[in-house]
Parts: structure tokens; C-alpha cells; sequence
């Protein structure tokens, strides 16, 4: 079960971090696809961004497997400290 | 032979401790300002060296264009050289297209490049373990960063280089685009150098080798020429100049900051952080002649002066060994604006033209007793006779870079 507090804050500090507003986005929307100029570089430092902004460690060998914005939030969940 | 094509100066750009505009920069230079104080970049408790000549990143703002993300993330001396150059651009009211990309070049001088990211990112590193590095650290840090991105922004495509010759290497960027447009290779260049590294390990590095001055105000240090120098101060800045053939700026009725008319580069060291004072001799010699001139004809030198211990006085030597009891007045901007590595060179073409315009020699800072007595140093702002001015930046490992930047009234 998705904390919807959570998805709300991770929506809103992609948007800071890239400068753009997604709120517009879905769970189900594929960030790599879907996210105007989010590049495999800028995902990652878009992970970086989210640990510090949120509080979680992740594992940098789960990066490239994570596809929708959904199981981002879920990892995030499962992580967070 | 055909006469050798001219090159002038339309445009310059600069951020430096004085200002991050060219009249703000050279109205403070002219009221003897000085822009060092107590470091803000990091806390500077360790060290003794507390001052430096930092750059106010608030007056260093971009202009939203391509890669605007990337630019957040790059060194200090890639948002710099970036901001000078299209600074140059814009001063110049110069730009291009494809076919004008590929007439031009860009040639920048960066010695240390991102130094301060290579120091954050390794105690990051060791700290959250290598996993946690930024994908962006590496092409943060890379030298050539500067060119590249500043390429990148304005969609140039044609040749671009990047000098490392220490602090010589602005002065050395210059001159090859000096060079360049002469021969034809190309028509127009953005030329400079950018330098940033105020950042702990400078500090560690310099004052192990007693390089740095250890006084704590700012109206007392550093001392160009002074007996009672005791080093230098670290600064960081920028300079780019737009560059062009004199024949394709009165075409495109470019307004003309001045000329740059000659340049030399040599090697020669008394030891890896000590220039020969025969080398520097060599590289001022070689630019006067590059320039058609004689020694006689120089009417200033914008010196390297230091205010390192060793290093004013084998410039000295050199300058005696060149001019003789005659040599013309010589100032030095360190004191002014921090020592700023490979922007060293490009500052002093900045302080240097605009005295050619002012016809009004900048003064050199904290200067009261002097090393050699038959120097005169100039101490408070003094009018010349404005036609030829000589610039030195020097650098460890000898490399050495002299460039004679000339007014073009009367021509």
C-alpha cells in the first residue's frame, strides 16, 4: 500500500529538482519515458537528490530496475529510515 | 611575405573579486579597491592564510539557454569562463550561425580546473562510500569543461583547445588565438582563462610550500614588489575576450577594445616553483619583437607581481635584463583581485586595455618599500602615454607567457 503523503512528496521534490512541474504524471508513469529530460545520469542524481530531500539510503544497483514512478515511491517506502 | 593580419579585441567578459562586469571590475582597479576578504567558501580556521579573492556567485548569473541543469552542476571555473564568454559575445554584438560557428575557435587557459569538486567528491566518497558519487562529478571537474560548455550553450561546432601551462596558461590561450587568426586558421576566437580553486587543499598545498601570505588585511597584503612580501593570495575569476581579424571587425563595425598585438611563450626555471629570470627575459623579448616593437616602445607592464617571496624578484631581473635603467612603469592587479592562477594572464589584458583607453595606468596595492629601486611601481592611478602595454603570467614547471596589447587610436 502506497503512503500517499509519501508519493506526494517524492512528486513534488522531482519537480524541484528538475524544475518542472509533474503533478500532472501518474503512479504508473515510466520515468524514464515520461519525464520530460530525465536522462540515466539525471536519474541517478535524482536519487541522490531524493535520499538526502526524503531520508533513505538506496542501493545503487536497484537504479536501472526501477521503471514507473509507483515502484519508486514503494522502494522509497521500503527504504526510508 | 603579405603583411601579417591584425587582431583585435571586441569583446570581453570577466567575473572576478572586484566585479563580475568590466566597468564595476576596472572602476574599483582604478580607485585602488581592493576585493579580498576573509574567506566565505569554507571555514578557514585551519590555516593561516585566511583571505582570498572570491568571486560573488550572486553577480555570476547565467542566462537560461541549453544545459542549464548541467551548468548548476559544473566547477566554479566552468559557470566563470561560461559567463565571460557570453558576456564577450554579447559585448561584441557578435553571433553566429553554423557556417560562422566553423569559421571561429575557442581557446581557454584552466590550470587547476575543478579542484574543488575533486576534494568534495573524494570526502564524500569516504564518507557514504563510492556508490553515492554524483554522475556529474567527473565531467564537473574536467578542464576542458569550460570550452565545452561554453560551446555547448552557444551551438559552436568549430575548434576549441584547452591550455593547462600552470598560470601561464591564459596568457598562453591568448597568444595561440592570436596565432591562429593570423595564419587563417580561423577568422574570430573567444580567447581567456578561468580559475577557482578556493577550496581547503589549495591552502594545504600552497602554504606547505610557504607560498601564501599569512597576513589577514587586506591593506596590507599582498605586497607586490614589496620587501616585505610574504606570498601570495588565492583568488579565482575569469576573462574571455572576443577576438577577430581587424579586417572582419570594421567589416561588421565592431566597436575596438584594442589590440592584441604580440605574444611569446618560454621554459626556463630555477627550480619547479621558480621562474629563470633568462626565460622570462626570452618570453618578454619575444613578444615585443612578435608586436614589430622595441623595448623603447613599451609604454607599461602589467606585471605577474605575485607578491611571492620568490618570484617578484626574478621578475625584476628579467625586466632590468630586458629594459635596462629605462624600463617603463609596471603594476601589478594581485593585490587587487587575488592571484587567480590561469587567469592571471586574462585579467591583466582586461587591466590593460582599459588603460589604453583611460590612458590611465591602475595602481598596485600595499606597495611601500620597494625590492629594487630603479622599479617604478606604480602606486596610485597615474595617466601614460597609452599605445603599448606588456603582460607577463608566469607559472611553475617555467612556463612562461608574455603577450603586448596595444591601442589602435590614431591607426
Amino acid at each position: 500500500m502506497i503512503d500517499t503523503q509519501l508519493y506526494d512528496t517524492v512528486v513534488k521534490e522531482i519537480g524541484v529538482f528538475l524544475e518542472t512541474d509533474i503533478s500532472h504524471l501518474k503512479p504508473e508513469s515510466r520515468l524514464a519515458s515520461e519525464v520530460e529530460g530525465l536522462s540515466s545520469l539525471k536519474l541517478y542524481e535524482l536519487m541522490l537528490y531524493l535520499e538526502d530531500a526524503v531520508g533513505f539510503d538506496f542501493d545503487e544497483k536497484v537504479v536501472d530496475k526501477i521503471d514507473t514512478l509507483q515502484e519508486l515511491v514503494a522502494y522509497i517506502q521500503e527504504r526510508k529510515h | 611575405m603579405p603583411p601579417r593580419r591584425r587582431v583585435v579585441v571586441t569583446g570581453i567578459g570577466v567575473a572576478s573579486a572586484l566585479g563580475c562586469a568590466v566597468p564595476e571590475a576596472w572602476g574599483r582597479l582604478l580607485r585602488n579597491e581592493s576585493g579580498l576578504k576573509p574567506i566565505s567558501r569554507f571555514d578557514a580556521g585551519r590555516f593561516g592564510s585566511r583571505l582570498a579573492g572570491e568571486v560573488d556567485d550572486a553577480k555570476v548569473v547565467l542566462r537560461r539557454g541549453p544545459y542549464d541543469f548541467e551548468m548548476r552542476r559544473m566547477a566554479s571555473f566552468v559557470r566563470f569562463a561560461v559567463y565571460a564568454g557570453e558576456a564577450a559575445l554579447d559585448d561584441a554584438r557578435f553571433s553566429f550561425d553554423a557556417a560562422g560557428s566553423e569559421a571561429g575557435a575557442i581557446f581557454l587557459g584552466v590550470a587547476m580546473g575543478g579542484l574543488p569538486n575533486i576534494e568534495a567528491g573524494v570526502l564524500r566518497q569516504e564518507s557514504r562510500g563510492p556508490g553515492k558519487t554524483s554522475p556529474f562529478l567527473i565531467p564537473s571537474l574536467i578542464p576542458s569543461m569550460a570550452a565545452g560548455m561554453l560551446a555547448m550553450r552557444c551551438a559552436f561546432t568549430g575548434p576549441q583547445f584547452t591550455f593547462a601551462g600552470a598560470c601561464a596558461a591564459g596568457g598562453q590561450a591568448i597568444g595561440a588565438a592570436l596565432d591562429a587568426i593570423r595564419r587563417g586558421d580561423c577568422g574570430w576566437a573567444l580567447a581567456g582563462g578561468s580559475e577557482a580553486v578556493t577550496t581547503p587543499i589549495t591552502f594545504s598545498g600552497f602554504e606547505a610550500m610557504h607560498a601564501l601570505s599569512l597576513g589577514g588585511d587586506p591593506a596590507a597584503t599582498p605586497r607586490p614588489f614589496d620587501r616585505r612580501r610574504d606570498g601570495f593570495i588565492v583568488g579565482e575569476g575569469a576573462a574571455v575576450f572576443l577576438l577577430e581579424s581587424l579586417e572582419r571587425a570594421r567589416a561588421r563595425g565592431a566597436a575596438i577594445h584594442g589590440e592584441i598585438r604580440g605574444a611569446a611563450t618560454t621554459t626556463g626555471a630555477l627550480d619547479i616553483t621558480v621562474q629563470a629570470p633568462s626565460a622570462i627575459a626570452r618570453c618578454m623579448t619575444g613578444a615585443i619583437r612578435d608586436a614589430g616593437l622595441s623595448p623603447a616602445e613599451i609604454d607599461a607592464l602589467y606585471a605577474q607581481g605575485s607578491g611571492m617571496v620568490r618570484g617578484d624578484d626574478v621578475e625584476l631581473e628579467a625586466i632590468g635584463g630586458v629594459f635596462g635603467p629605462k624600463a617603463p612603469p609596471i603594476t601589478s592587479i594581485k593585490a587587487h583581485t587575488g592571484y587567480t592562477f590561469a587567469a592571471n594572464g586574462p585579467l591583466n589584458v582586461m587591466a590593460a586595455l582599459m588603460a589604453l583607453r583611460d590612458r590611465t595606468l591602475s595602481p598596485t596595492r600595499n606597495h611601500a618599500e620597494a625590492e629594487a629601486d630603479w622599479a617604478d611601481v606604480v602606486t596610485s592611478a597615474r595617466p601614460f602615454a597609452a599605445r603599448h602595454c606588456l603582460i607577463n603570467a608566469l607559472g611553475f614547471g617555467g612556463v612562461n607567457s608574455s603577450l603586448v596589447v596595444s591601442s589602435l587610436s590614431g591607426d
